[in-house]
């Protein structure tokens, strides 16, 4: 083996994920050192290192500017210097924001949510800012800019059923694009849940989450008695 | 046709199509023009360009990768070390030969049978200890135990992954 030409050796390595690049330096001084000075072998341990995978994007890019980029990004992790930063103002001191898959969204909750999307450059994503109208008696929402998805609580209601002599919580929820702010595409356009409570004058706050088909709402309720539900928001089916 | 001589003086009379899958061959063709000469391989022996031009004889036709490609060739070719069927039958063949295949690839230019020569060694030493690769291929342990404690030692952060 050591008897190859260097490029034949260094193109056996580009095939060999880094753990084994690992093993290899424990073989002989030759290929350690070979391992060591092979662009594809240094970008593939210091992926692994940085607990990184490659893109394996067509980016026209080669090994070895993938691995300057790499370095370059770790540096910026070590010192917690940014590459450039900008100021975004809140609208309003008592704005609600979330920040979530290089999404920034920020909202007074009433009438509308502006939006700005971070900019990468290792991604290739450019800046972005836009505006979605909200609903006007929106409680709290959550973003999930990977499937494109915003979720809007309206404010609950309390019902009052007067024949069975109980009341309950009405929540409505609206799945809706992010980026056009109309119903999302895959889901229904409100989906209605009951919310039981032992007294109505309780004060509940609520926690939204997202995860792949899944939402959760947690309501905290004031005496303990607190509720998660697992919807899947596509269908609008209570799972839990 | 056109006529090659081995290191062995061994001639293989090949179509001319078969044997532009190699690079350098293709390249000489193009400079001598249309020619009876028989072309030295001094590199390569018969017995190992037997096997590659039964090589160059099944993938005869397809499309030669262009020199631009290079770069999303090497990519595919970092994807992954999957090999096909025929090609996977046809380098299984004792550690000699598949080295001098990988030699004589290298030295004829031809890509696609180089690029199965070093993912076959790269499977070759995938899963194995350093102690394994060592016996597999021959290699003396040329380092003291303390270097070896020390590239132990750079390997570390890797252990718990």
């Amino acid at each position: 083996l050591t008897l190859l030409p260097s490029e034949v050796i260094r193109q056996t390595l580009s095939n060999l994920d880094w753990r084994t690049l690992l093993t290899l330096r424990l073989v002989c001084k030759f290929l350690c050192s070979t391992v060591d000075e092979s662009p594809s072998a240094q970008y593939a341990t210091e992926l692994a290192v940085s607990g990184l995978e490659d893109g394996r994007s067509r980016s026209p890019l080669t090994v070895a500017s993938r691995l300057a980029l790499l370095k370059e990004r770790n540096e910026h992790w070590e010192t917690l210097q940014c590459v450039e930063s900008r100021d975004l103002p809140l609208l309003q001191d008592d704005d609600e924001w979330q920040l979530c898959g290089g999404v920034l969204a920020q909202s007074n909750l009433l009438g509308t949510m502006r939006l700005y999307q971070l900019p990468s450059q290792y991604r290739n994503i450019t800046a972005r800012s836009w505006r979605i109208p909200l609903l006007s008696n929106t409680e709290d929402f959550t973003i999930d800019p990977a499937q494109d998805l915003l979720v809007l609580v309206e404010k609950p209601v309390l019902m009052y059923v007067s024949f069975l002599m109980h009341s309950y919580m009405r929540i409505r929820i609206h799945p809706r694009s992010l980026t056009t702010g109309h119903t999302h595409p895959s889901a229904v356009e409100v989906i209605d849940y009951r919310l039981y409570m032992r007294s109505a004058k309780l004060e509940m706050e609520l926690s939204i989450q997202t995860c792949s088909e899944y939402l959760t709402i947690l309501f905290i309720i004031e005496d303990n008695t607190s509720e998660l539900v697992v919807w899947k928001w596509k269908m609008g089916q209570v799972i839990l | 046709m056109v006529h090659l001589v081995t290191s062995d003086n061994v001639e293989f009379v090949v179509d001319k199509e078969v044997v532009e899958r190699s690079v350098l061959i293709k390249n000489m063709l193009e400079d001598v023009g249309e020619t009876d000469q028989s072309i030295p391989l001094a590199n390569v022996s018969s017995a190992v360009l037997r096997k590659v031009i039964e090589y160059c004889e099944h993938h005869r036709g397809e499309p030669l990768p262009s020199a631009d490609a290079d770069q999303n060739q090497d990519e595919t070719r970092k994807r992954t070390t999957d090999i096909s069927e025929w090609d996977q039958k046809f380098i299984t063949v004792d550690q000699e030969m598949l080295f001098e295949i990988i030699l004589a690839a290298n030295y004829l230019d031809i890509k696609s049978l180089l690029d199965v020569g070093c993912k076959t060694v790269a499977n070759m030493i995938k899963g194995k200890t350093p102690d394994e690769i060592r016996r597999l291929f021959n290699i003396v342990n040329d380092f003291t135990p303390e270097e070896e404690a020390q590239i132990k030692k750079e390997n570390e952060w890797a252990e718990d992954r």
